[in-house]
Formats: C-alpha cells, sequence, structure tokens
C-alpha cells in the first residue's frame, strides 16, 4: 500500500490525475450504491411474500411445491401441487413425464372417474382431463371484497352421476355456493347458507365441503349444513357445541357402516342415525398432534397428522401411529431439504386403494405406503416446481382492501389545492413586496422570513383549539375537512414561498417594466403581462415545492382529519398499528406514497434544483 | 444525472423513510441486521469492542435508539446541503485556485484558506438551517416506532414528539402548550441570531 502511494506520488501529473479519476469514480458509484439502497429496498420487499420478510429470507423464494393431491391413473401417478401444477409420474421410476402449471393461489384439488377439477381464488376452476390432458377453464366472479391473503382454502366437491361441480371459498362470512355443470363447466346455481340458517351470530366461515349419495355436506362453524343437491333444499343442520370453537376441516361418508366422519384439529367424530358422538381426541395424548387430512376406508379411519398418519378403527380404537422418516423435512439422501419453518410435514391427501396408501404430504412428496408390510413402498419428490413469488398482488390488496385509494385521492386533492392557492396569494404578495415602496415593506419582508423558521407544530395546539372555536361560532366545520386542511396549510406554506418567489421577481430587469410603463401598461398590467409570463417557471417550480413539502405532512393532517378526509401520511400511520406485521403491505403503501413525489421530481429536477440554490445561496 | 440520483433520499417523503427504516432496523427480519450479522458477520471480528452474537434490538435501549433516529435522519438530509455547497463550489473563480498553485499550496491547504472561507456564507446558514429544522423533526421518529405509541419513550423523546404526546395522547394541552412556548422562546433567540448572520452575509 505504502509502495502504491509512493508510486502514485512519482507518477507524471497526467498519468496521476487518471488514476485519482478512477478512485473517485469508484468511491462516488460506492457512496451511491448505499445511498439508493433503502429506497431499493423498500421497492423490492414492496413485491415479497410477507411470509418470507417475516422469516429474514431477503430473496424472493420459490412458491412452495407443497403436494396437495394424488391419485394412480393406470400406470402412472397423478400429482398436484399447491401453485397449481399438475404431474404425472412415472408410477416405477418417479421421473416427470407430463406437467401442467397454473400458478394459481389457494389450489385445491377433487377427481372423478374421468377428470380431475383445480379450484382456486383467483384463476377459477379448472378442468383437466386425465386421459388427454385437455384443459378447460371457468372464471368465477366470487362477488364479494376478497383480501387474497385471508382465504384458507377454495373448497371443492364432485359428483359424476349428477354431473354437478360445488365450489366454494373458506373466508370469513363467505356463503355462496357455487354450482357447476360438469361437462359444459356452466354455472347452474349459486347457493347461499347463510339465508337459509335460523339463528345466525357473529362470525361464519365454511371449513369444508363434501358429497356422498345426493346430499352435500358443508361443514361450518355453526354445524354441518347438509345439502339434497336434487331440490337444492337444506335437510338438516347437524349441530356440536364444540364446531363453534373448532371448524370442521374434513368428512367422509363410510357406506359399511353407514356413517359420516368428520374431524376438527384434534378430534373426530361419527355422525350415524341422527346421533353425532366424538370417537377419537388428540387431547389426551402426551404430545401436541393435529389432525390434518382424514379420509375412511375398510382398512379403518387415515387421519393425516403432522408427524406421518394416524389409523384407527371405525369406532375410534387406536391401531398405529405411522411415522417414518418420510415424513420428515429431509431428502432420499437424509439430508433437511429446506432449513427453517417446517419440521414435520402435514399429509395433505391420502387415498386408500387395496393395501396400499397413496399419500400427499407438504413437503413436496407423493408416497405409497403398504399395509400389510407397514413400510413405505416409494416416495416421489417433487422439487423445484415452484416459479418465483413475485407479489404484484400487494398493490391490488392495497386499493382493494384498505382504502388506500381514498387516502391518495385525499393527498391529491389537499397537496394540489394548497399548492394552487399558496402559489396564487404568494406570488401577489411577493411581487408586491418587491416593487412597491409602502410603510411596513422591510418589516413585512423579514417577519415573512422569520415566521418560515418557525414551523407550524408549535402553531397546532392554536390550531386546534381555533378550529374548534371557529366551528362553534359560525358552524362553518373546519376539523376533518378538505377545506380545513387546505386553509391552514395554504398558511402555513405561504411565507416559504414568498421567499422564493421574491428572489424570481427581483432578478427581472427593472428595464423591462419600464419599458412597459413608457408603452402605457397600468401596474396590474405589467403584473400580468410581463412579470407573470417571466417568472412562470419559478412559480411552477415553487409550486411543486409547496406540493412536496404538503404531501410530505403529518402532524397537522393527523389531528384535523376524519376518517374520510385522511391523507397518505395518516393512513400509513394507521397501517403500522392495524397492520403491524404485514410489511408487504407497508412497503408497496410506501412505494405508491414515493412514486409520485419521484415522478414529479424527475420532470421538474432542473427548475426545483435551480430554484432552491438561487433562493438560499445568491439571495 | 449523477446529481439527480444522489438527491432522490432527499425526495422520499419523511414519513415513509421513517417507516422505511423502521422496518430495516427490525431485529429478525431488519436487513441491517441481516447484512451485519448474517453476511458480515460482524460479530466474530468485532467481539473485542463487546459487540456480542445476538442480534440488537436497534429501536430499544439507550445509544442505539439516538443512532437510529440520528442515521435516518441525516440519510434524508445530507442530500440538500450537497446541493447548496455544488452551488457554493461552483461559483468560486478557478483563478484562486491557480493562484494558489502558483503559491505552492497543496490540496489541503487550497481547502482550508481559500474554499472554506469562500463557502462560509453556505455553510453557515446551512448549519444554522439544519440545527433549527431538526429541532422540530417529527415525521421520522413518530413512523419508525410501530406498536401504536408510535414513540421512542426514555431512550429517544424528541422535543416534538414529546409535546405532541403530552397534547395529543395524554390530552395534557397545559404541559404541552408551555413546552412549546419555551422552545418557541428558544428558537426565536436562535433565528434572531440566524438572520442577524444572514444579513451579515447579505450585506458584506
Amino acid at each position: 500500500m505504502r509502495q502504491f502511494w509512493r508510486d502514485l506520488r512519482t507518477m507524471p501529473f497526467h498519468v496521476y490525475k487518471k488514476v485519482m479519476d478512477r478512485v473517485y469514480n469508484v468511491l462516488m458509484y460506492t457512496t451511491l450504491v448505499v445511498v439508493l439502497f433503502p429506497i431499493f429496498w423498500m421497492v423490492f420487499n414492496a413485491f415479497m411474500n410477507n411470509n418470507d420478510i417475516v422469516q429474514g429470507k431477503i430473496f424472493f423464494q420459490r412458491a412452495p411445491t407443497n403436494v396437495l393431491f394424488t391419485e394412480k391413473v393406470g400406470g402412472k401417478l397423478l400429482v398436484g401441487t399447491r401453485d397449481g401444477s399438475i404431474n404425472y409420474l412415472d408410477l416405477d421410476t418417479g421421473r416427470l413425464l407430463q406437467r401442467r402449471r397454473f400458478k394459481t393461489n389457494n389450489t385445491n384439488y377433487a377427481s372423478d372417474d374421468k377428470y380431475v377439477w383445480l379450484s382456486s381464488a383467483d384463476k377459477g376452476l379448472i378442468r383437466v382431463d386425465k386421459e388427454t390432458f385437455a384443459v378447460k377453464k371457468m372464471r368465477i366472479k366470487w362477488n364479494a371484497k376478497l383480501d387474497f391473503n385471508k382465504i384458507s382454502k377454495t373448497l371443492l366437491a364432485v359428483d359424476p352421476q349428477s354431473g354437478k361441480v360445488w365450489l366454494t371459498l373458506g373466508y370469513l362470512d363467505y356463503d355462496k355456493i357455487f354450482e357447476f355443470d360438469r361437462e359444459t363447466m356452466q354455472l347452474r346455481n349459486v347457493y347461499q347458507v347463510l339465508s337459509q340458517m335460523p339463528d345466525f351470530f357473529d362470525k361464519f366461515s365454511i371449513g369444508n365441503i363434501y358429497y356422498h349419495g345426493g346430499r352435500l355436506y358443508i361443514a361450518t362453524n355453526l354445524g354441518v349444513v347438509v345439502i339434497n343437491t336434487a331440490a337444492l333444499t337444506q335437510e338438516k343442520i347437524i349441530e356440536h357445541p364444540d364446531f363453534e370453537n373448532s371448524d370442521i376441516r374434513y368428512l367422509a361418508y363410510d357406506e359399511a357402516t353407514d356413517t359420516l366422519f368428520m374431524n376438527s384439529f384434534s378430534k373426530v367424530y361419527a355422525y350415524r342415525n341422527g346421533a353425532l358422538r366424538q370417537i377419537y381426541s388428540t387431547a389426551d395424548l402426551d404430545y401436541f398432534v393435529q389432525i390434518g387430512y382424514m379420509t375412511v376406508s375398510d382398512a379403518g379411519l387415515i387421519l393425516g397428522t403432522g408427524n406421518g398418519f394416524t389409523r384407527l378403527t371405525k369406532t375410534g380404537q387406536h391401531l398405529e401411529d405411522i411415522t417414518t422418516p418420510l415424513f420428515d423435512n429431509v431428502n432420499k439422501k437424509g439430508k433437511l431439504i429446506n432449513k427453517g419453518v417446517y419440521v414435520n410435514s402435514d399429509v395433505n391427501y391420502a387415498q386408500v386403494i387395496g393395501e396400499q396408501i397413496y399419500v400427499a404430504t407438504s413437503v413436496g412428496r407423493a408416497a405409497i405406503y403398504n399395509l400389510r408390510t407397514q413400510a413405505v413402498e416409494k416416495t416421489y419428490l417433487m422439487d423445484k416446481a415452484g416459479f418465483l413469488n413475485i407479489f404484484w398482488r400487494n398493490f391490488i390488496d392495497l386499493f382493494y382492501n384498505i382504502d388506500f385509494g381514498l387516502y391518495v385521492r385525499n393527498s391529491f386533492i389537499i397537496c394540489g389545492m394548497t399548492a394552487f392557492f399558496s402559489m396564487i396569494l404568494a406570488t401577489i404578495t411577493a411581487y408586491a413586496l418587491v416593487r412597491f415602496k409602502f410603510p411596513g415593506n422591510r418589516f413585512l419582508s423579514t417577519a415573512v422570513l422569520s415566521t418560515q423558521m418557525i414551523p407550524g407544530v408549535m402553531m397546532l395546539i392554536p390550531v386546534y383549539i381555533m378550529f374548534i372555536k371557529i366551528t362553534e361560532a359560525t358552524g362553518i366545520p373546519m376539523k376533518g375537512t378538505v377545506a380545513g386542511l387546505v386553509f391552514i396549510y395554504a398558511a402555513f406554506f405561504l411565507p416559504f414561498s414568498i421567499w422564493i418567489l421574491r428572489g424570481f421577481f427581483a432578478s427581472i430587469p427593472l428595464a423591462l417594466e419600464e419599458a412597459a410603463t413608457l408603452d402605457g401598461c397600468t401596474p396590474f398590467q405589467i403584473f400580468y403581462k410581463i412579470s407573470l409570463p417571466l417568472s412562470m417557471p419559478g412559480i411552477v417550480a415553487t409550486g411543486i415545492y409547496i406540493f412536496l413539502q404538503a404531501w410530505d405532512e403529518l402532524v397537522f393532517a393527523w389531528v384535523l382529519t376524519s376518517a374520510h378526509t385522511m391523507t397518505i401520511p395518516v393512513g400509513i400511520r394507521l397501517f403500522v398499528g392495524n397492520f403491524q406485521n404485514r410489511y408487504d403491505l407497508l412497503m408497496a403503501a410506501s412505494t405508491v406514497a414515493t412514486i409520485p413525489v419521484m415522478i414529479l421530481f424527475i420532470l421538474l429536477q432542473k427548475q426545483i434544483v435551480s430554484g432552491l440554490t438561487s433562493g438560499a445561496v445568491k439571495d | 444525472m449523477l446529481r439527480g440520483l444522489f438527491l432522490f433520499p432527499w425526495i422520499v417523503p419523511t414519513f415513509v423513510v421513517g417507516m422505511l427504516w423502521g422496518f430495516m432496523w427490525q431485529k429478525e427480519t431488519g436487513i441491517i441486521n441481516i447484512i451485519l450479522y448474517d453476511i458480515l458477520q460482524v460479530h466474530t471480528w468485532l467481539g473485542w469492542l463487546g459487540v456480542t452474537a445476538d442480534k440488537p434490538f436497534w429501536l430499544m435501549g439507550d445509544p442505539k435508539t439516538l443512532a437510529a433516529i440520528i442515521i435516518p435522519t441525516v440519510w434524508r438530509g445530507w442530500p440538500h446541503p450537497m446541493l447548496m455547497l455544488l452551488a457554493g463550489l461552483q461559483g468560486i473563480p478557478h483563478d484562486y485556485y491557480e493562484a494558489a498553485d502558483i503559491d505552492g499550496a497543496n490540496g489541503w491547504r487550497k481547502f482550508w484558506y481559500i474554499t472554506f472561507p469562500l463557502l462560509k456564507p453556505v455553510w453557515a446558514i446551512l448549519l444554522l438551517f439544519g440545527l433549527i429544522f431538526n429541532v422540530y423533526a417529527f415525521n421520522i421518529v413518530y413512523m419508525m416506532f410501530g406498536n401504536g405509541a408510535g414513540f421512542p419513550g426514555e431512550w429517544g423523546d424528541l422535543l416534538m414528539t414529546n409535546i405532541f404526546r403530552n397534547s395529543f395522547q395524554r390530552w395534557d394541552f397545559g404541559t404541552g402548550a408551555a413546552l412549546s412556548f419555551l422552545l418557541m422562546v428558544v428558537m426565536m433567540v436562535i433565528v434572531n441570531f440566524w438572520y442577524k448572520f444572514y444579513k451579515g452575509v447579505e450585506e458584506g
């Protein structure tokens, strides 16, 4: 290093200069990167998934390859994943034969003898032919304001005999069930559960729907609603005191014993001959088990748990727990697939065929378990099927679910009007202060300057009280109205505008105005026809600057606005309280709040910069 | 072009600055801790400074809170002085430097005897300006400390946040108004000083 500096000293001047220029450039660009990084980070995070942000992941993640569905079709294994890809795997080698990706959200699967059905919240109902892989799609209007992050699942049931498909959402207070034709995929009926509910109280959500034998079972938190699908009438409601606290997750009908089984997170119920009873509970186990999936077959009840699955008899006797390394978060070689959250995997789907159970688990695996040998026959890894999660949806959510559009609109109205009015007043005042001699001229200029030095936060309390007094005395609403805020903003930004505009008017040569006077212009005409057009760029730049300042104003807006006149800073401040951990939404909102300002600045950079520097340095 | 890019932080609204940095200062999810601890691994080579392996809570505790307030404020504020000083620098005639070169002055001396005194009107005004404006700093702090209250409490309560909290959260207008008044008197003195200086610069 020392040698380097010595070399530098002895270099010819032009070489030295070249080297130093290079060094300065590098320093400059490094600083620039560091300085701009927070802005980049804000925009970047606006496109990230909140779960990834919360887990401290700093790059876009691939969508999870959660396997939701698996089924044996001929000699092939059909595997459906959460991001909406349908794959055919070779049953022996596990090689991927065919794949269709739909990139859906809140995916769910169902299958009948001919088709695989894929339901999603954003892309509707998708039907895939098992033989030909032909796809037919049907968009769905959900007829509700949806926060896509709060949809737990789309729910799907199929009846090949009568040719009907039912579809609904697991979403708070959503009660519509859509009935589609199986072949044409036309909407046939919309059934509303709540309209038939006798006494509905505060919250309602559908946990799952299940079809069997001419009846559609709709598991809600109020009980299981049974609908006759031919007549579309409600037959009965299976109620249970427990249901209010725990949603029913899966239902399964067993024809051999004529029983309807259903499960919540920790309990299994059996409904037979009009009587409901609890047959199994994980609450008395000494370790925590959450029941995910449940299905019934001749081999008994299969419960998918976080550790594998559990087999029960149909009377609820515990037969066996099946936990093999397969269900842990490891690959075939025993390495952790994804360091982090999921230690165990949930069973999303299980289907019993003969002595084999086809299992779909949440770590990107499908597996076949053999009941007789009690061992895993084969596992199929669905790796790297996902796509990058770039969340445009954050912005949609922002305007769709939160009234952010209202805040943006309010901000534009208030700031625009503030800039407009304060510019009108400031132009006239500044011109008068520069051009006319009148008693108190000098004092006024000084006063304008010094009020500029006392920012308005001081006046918050007086203004607050004043607004209330004005309203009391005259009946004009001031607090919580656009007019009140514009009024106080214009007054607040006036001194600064006057100060800057003074410089612009002073720089117009006096000779021009004298010439105009000789030509017979009145003082007003001089102002209107000469000074104003000449100083227009300065006025516009100052106006923009005032707009930006008003855009940035938080304190007055926080105290003096009401729910329907909130500006962006107040709206965002509410976010911080209400959506504490929704960093994605916070950053999206910040980005939206910054973009107009950035655009204005880029367009008018030269004017603003020259206006500021001339006002502050030379004036 | 480059100047425009450098000005970008100054364009970002202060409430956004507060929220953005509040997010960046988070303990586990904040990028600053991720860069320092997960990527640079500062605790391994700054252990002798008392840097522990635990990621710190930047928004809690005495010196850290102040740092967490000061750094975003500086980040937001510095382009404006830079712009002004740049304008001032461009106004200094090049002859002075040439004359100094002939007299054999080195770079440091040129800076100390030519640039610095000639820029005095600019930096002195900027200094006072900055002082006055940052006494009224409110938005960044108010947005940065989330959890509903929005205030750092004893570790980093600024004058403005204290006034605001007293008046509009505890609804104790008396204390708030008294504090405002006191602050205004103090600021009047400083502003008076500033104005005298400003006039002196303008005239001479």
